[in-house]
């Protein structure tokens, strides 16, 4: 999934940008608030982890104005404000989950899943389509019982269209999703070759393709 | 009670050099049942001499009187030899204790009684003569007539008297030591009453939970309790407010803990799941520093909180400038070179020693470190820091863009970190050069350099107030 840091603390906010990658997120991260709001209204981003003390207008502004603006991507708040009244604060606020630093990345992940999936309805977290099991925690896919080995990226789009079962997603939508603004430019039919291993892989029925739209989730009843 | 329980009524630090316990009241009682008896054993003496005084006289009169009365109305009526027969009824007293003899000229026995008859006959004796007679004291009064006819003798025991004067004493006494328990009785509520709030005090402080420093009411105490409680509340005053110091700094502390912790998680947690060599070593410069990061951090809270703790300075010398300066500058070339910064120094002319102060040369030099580091970490690359001395200043600039007024005002607070700076500080240092300033009689202002641009830290002896 594409996440945006906030985060003022240049040692923080690199090691929480890496280590999100490493987990296969699209991650951009900011170290000043109007930065972030200009790359919200540019990016679809699926989740923010927001640092509450930053420099100039406080984060908890931040929060309200996207929040008055709209804005309704689930929010976590990573903060080293520990009092009650603060969390009571931070959550009134508009965040969807309010953690105190330190926080192992795994935690982090964990939550960013959770909060995820209550966005996207899910309650469960392993999600099943048909015959296909997704394992978001321990990134693992199931098709009819037997293991699917899927690269990172891979794993990214698939759960990018478990995400939004009813959705065709266009090429750029998926893109975006899919490259943070750290690295270059993707190759131009990347996306192509990332749905045509997810055919191989899984079932050519997994991925479907709506001419001039882009891609939706397909029927995963294991039939050909 | 207290969450620990309660006290021992008696810790050991309050025993005397004996080893016995000091109670205030025991003590108290002591001292009467020892001064009472003493005084009362005084009086006891002092009226026993009076009262033996008086006996002595009541008897001698008596005796005198009765030789006189039997000179004047015996003599010459009765016959020589005659002995007086021994009244009826003779009341409480005891007649054999008196003695009466009368002889005539030649040494002839006219009259005796029956006690008489040992009086010995001194036929020139005049007026009274102790003697023993038959292994006892007589007091013995002889009278003799106008013309020598007669010699009256009249005797009487001397235990007579003794056993008078003990009786008075006895008869004092006995009522006094019957009371003796009662007075006791009476002392010992007294005192108790009187160590009354004492014991309220003792009770109160005892129920007192150990964070509950508010003044003990010293109106309703007793006058000699006063002053003490004075000097209790006020101490109660100094540790609360070392206790508060201490509460906000380790509140702060823990609050600014946090991020270098975070930092320290991530980043090894990135080290861990680094695939490529390349990844690797970037995730192992970055740990590391963050750890520089965290000892940075760490180190100066410690600095800080022992110097939050310190009073006065314990050792205090004339500070040779030049010396702590190229200590100070040894200490932040590191980071200068890093940066590119020039480091400088200016002296007043040689007639003006410079800045003369008293105080420790090695938090001083934790000072000048400290502010040496700021001005280097957060001046613009390439540029020059300066320090400058004045007979009674010590300005340390830097250059920069003009920092408006309000962000100056807050350089000195605790923890705060001037805003989007990329060199990350704990925003302890200025706290810690702050508390050296404040310890040497120093005040420390953050204005802007004459041209508006850069960061000048002020360093100025604090005039004496009038």
């Amino acid at each position: 999934m594409r996440l945006l840091i906030l985060e003022d603390d240049p040692q923080l906010g690199e090691a929480l940008a890496m280590g999100l990658r490493q987990r296969d997120h699209a991650v951009d991260w900011f170290r000043d608030g109007a930065q972030a709001d200009a790359a919200l209204a540019g990016a679809p981003y699926d989740a923010m982890v927001l640092d509450l003390g930053l420099p100039g207008i406080d984060g908890l502004t931040w929060l309200r104005r996207w929040r008055q603006a709209g804005r309704e991507l689930p929010v976590l708040v990573l903060t080293a404000r520990d009092a009650i009244e603060q969390r009571i604060g931070g959550l009134d606020a508009g965040a969807d989950d309010y953690l105190i630093k330190p926080i192992t990345l795994d935690e982090l992940a964990a939550r960013l899943r959770a909060v995820l999936r209550r966005t996207a309805g899910h309650t469960q977290a392993v999600w099943t389509h048909g015959a296909l099991r997704y394992d978001a925690a321990a990134r693992e896919v199931h098709w009819q019982g037997r293991p699917v080995e899927l690269t990172g990226r891979e794993l990214a789009l698939l759960e990018m269209l478990l995400l939004h079962p009813q959705r065709v997603l266009s090429r750029t939508q998926l893109q975006e999703k899919l490259y943070d603004w750290s690295g270059g430019e993707p190759e131009s039919n990347a996306l192509e070759v990332y749905v045509h291993h997810l055919r191989r892989k899984i079932h050519p029925g997994i991925v479907r393709t709506v001419r001039g739209v882009g891609y939706a989730l397909g029927a995963a009843n294991g039939e050909s | 009670m207290s969450a620990v329980g309660p006290l021992p009524s008696t810790p050991p630090a309050a025993r005397s050099a004996e080893g016995s316990p000091v109670s205030l009241q025991r003590r108290l009682l002591l001292y009467l049942l020892v001064c009472a008896p003493l005084v009362w054993g005084m009086t006891m003496l002092v009226s026993a001499h009076r009262a033996r005084h008086e006996v002595n006289e009541l008897f001698d009169t008596q005796i005198i009187r009765l030789a006189l009365q039997v000179q004047s109305t015996l003599v010459g009526t009765a016959p020589p030899g005659q002995v007086l027969p021994t009244p009826p009824s003779a009341g409480e007293a005891d007649l054999r204790d008196l003695a009466i003899a009368v002889w005539n000229r030649q040494g002839q026995l006219l009259l005796v009684d029956r006690e008489g008859m040992q009086l010995p006959r001194h036929a020139d004796a005049s007026g009274f003569v102790d003697m023993q007679l038959g292994g006892e004291p007589w007091r013995v009064y002889y009278l003799q007539s106008q013309d020598g006819e007669w010699l009256v003798a009249a005797g009487q025991h001397g235990d007579e008297r003794d056993e008078l004067v003990l009786d008075l004493i006895v008869g004092q006494l006995v009522p006094w030591l019957l009371v003796l328990p009662l007075l006791l009785l009476a002392l010992a509520w007294a005192v108790r009453r009187a160590l009354r709030p004492i014991r309220m005090l003792t009770a109160e402080l005892q129920e007192r939970r150990a964070d509950d420093l508010r003044p003990v009411p010293v109106n309703h105490a007793p006058q000699e309790l006063q002053p003490m409680l004075a000097a209790m509340n006020g101490l109660f005053a100094r540790i609360e407010s070392t206790l508060e110091r201490e509460r906000r700094f380790t509140a702060d502390a823990a609050h600014e803990l946090r991020t270098p912790l975070a930092v320290l998680r991530a980043q090894w947690d990135v080290l861990r799941r680094a695939t490529g060599e390349d990844d690797r070593r970037r995730a192992e410069t970055q740990l590391s520093a963050g750890m520089d990061r965290m000892d940075r951090l760490v180190t100066q809270m410690l600095s800080l909180s022992r110097l939050e703790s310190t009073e006065c300075l314990r050792r205090a010398q004339a500070l040779q400038w030049p010396q702590l300066v190229e200590q100070a500058v040894n200490d932040v070339l590191p980071l200068a070179e890093r940066r590119r910064i020039e480091l400088d120094c200016e002296w007043p002319p040689e007639d003006t020693p410079p800045m003369p102060l008293q105080g420790d040369p090695d938090l001083m030099t934790v000072l000048l470190r400290n502010l040496l580091d700021n001005a280097v970490r957060y001046a613009p690359e390439g540029s020059t820091v300066r320090m400058r001395f004045g007979a009674d200043r010590l300005d340390i600039e830097n250059d920069g863009e003009a920092l408006p007024i309000e962000v100056l005002d807050r350089l000195g607070q605790r923890f705060h970190r001037v805003d989007g700076q990329a060199e990350s500080g704990s925003g302890l240092g200025v706290s810690i050069v702050h508390r050296i300033a404040a310890l040497h009689g120093l005040d420390l202002r953050y204005r802007a350099r004459a041209d508006g641009r850069g960061v000048v830290a002020e360093l100025a002896i604090r005039p004496v107030a009038p």
